[in-house]
């Protein structure tokens, strides 16, 4: 597989959460850059490991997520654009 | 408790990661059989839970800590915070977690956690949860459980928390007496995954 764009992390994101998303009354095509999936109630702590272990093996990028702010852990926009800078440096 | 002794939150000290080597050990056992079980060994589970006290978003942070202070050592001490606290640090202990496990150990990781989430209920929103209350090996059996506990109730209170919650190994009789003797009731029981065991979720409303 090639490096994911963030576009392509967002995507996976956005996918893999569409019943929680829409449970939550959001709709999934139209979700802001700073949505935040665990304040919001999408996932919880399971589901945030859920997200990482499925997002690498879909990828098959390994991120040790050392500089990662935990904040921005779970909002989609810095989430997104933080995989795919730090699967390029991998590469 | 003699003079010598002392309570001290270390959020309020200036170097609270110097206690971290003193509190890291009864946090741990705290925590268990949770923790070993989650992290697939004792080794990495004590490398996760320093990890967890050095990050002051983490649910057991050493900010968090109440210590009871003997000789300048943090003996013993507990971690008492909301509900909402409890769930707000998911993200942070999530991460170290993750990282704690390594690459090769987060699919095994991800097996446990659905297996021990299924087990553990998360305290409410508005109950004083004890996430962790012990003391050093060499220093029990002096009344410190108990003083700990006792202080927990009275953070609680100052904080306008009136119903509290708690988790415990059953085998941990003289443990269970205790939260007993000061009104906690068990709610409800759960077998834990690791060797068994039956843990009880203890409430208390005043």
């Amino acid at each position: 597989m090639s490096q994911p764009t963030a576009q392509d992390v967002r995507a996976y994101v956005v996918t893999t959460l569409d019943e929680p998303l829409r449970a939550a009354g959001v709709d999934p095509a139209a979700i802001p850059d700073d949505f935040d999936l665990h304040k919001t109630g999408v996932i919880d702590s399971l589901g945030i490991l859920e997200l990482i272990t499925g997002l690498e093996e879909q990828f098959g990028v390994e991120i040790d997520y050392e500089d990662l702010d935990p904040e921005e852990l779970t909002i989609v926009g810095p989430f997104s654009r933080y995989v795919a800078e730090r699967s390029r440096q991998a590469a | 408790m003699s003079a010598a002794r002392e309570f001290r939150d270390l959020g309020r000290e200036q170097d609270p990661e110097r206690h971290i080597a003193d509190v890291a050990p009864w946090v741990h056992e705290a925590g268990n059989p949770y923790f070993d079980y989650l992290f697939g060994d004792p080794e990495t589970a004590r490398r996760a839970v320093t990890a967890m006290l050095g990050r002051d978003a983490s649910e057991i942070s050493i900010r968090r800590v109440t210590a009871l202070i003997e000789d300048d050592r943090a003996v013993g001490g507990f971690v008492g915070l909301s509900g909402e606290e409890q769930e707000g640090s998911a993200k942070a202990d999530s991460l170290i977690a993750l990282q704690a496990a390594g690459r090769e150990g987060r699919r095994a990781l991800l097996e446990r956690a659905k297996i021990a989430a299924d087990l553990r209920r998360p305290p409410e929103a508005d109950q004083f949860y004890l996430s962790k209350l012990g003391v050093l090996e060499q220093y029990r059996r002096g009344g410190r459980g108990r003083a700990l506990l006792e202080r927990f109730l009275e953070t609680g209170r100052e904080r306008g928390f009136s119903r509290f919650r708690l988790d415990v190994r059953q085998r941990d009789e003289h443990t269970v007496r205790l939260y007993k003797s000061a009104g906690f009731v068990v709610a409800w029981e759960a077998k834990s995954p690791a060797a068994g065991e039956l843990l009880y979720a203890m409430t208390l409303v005043e």
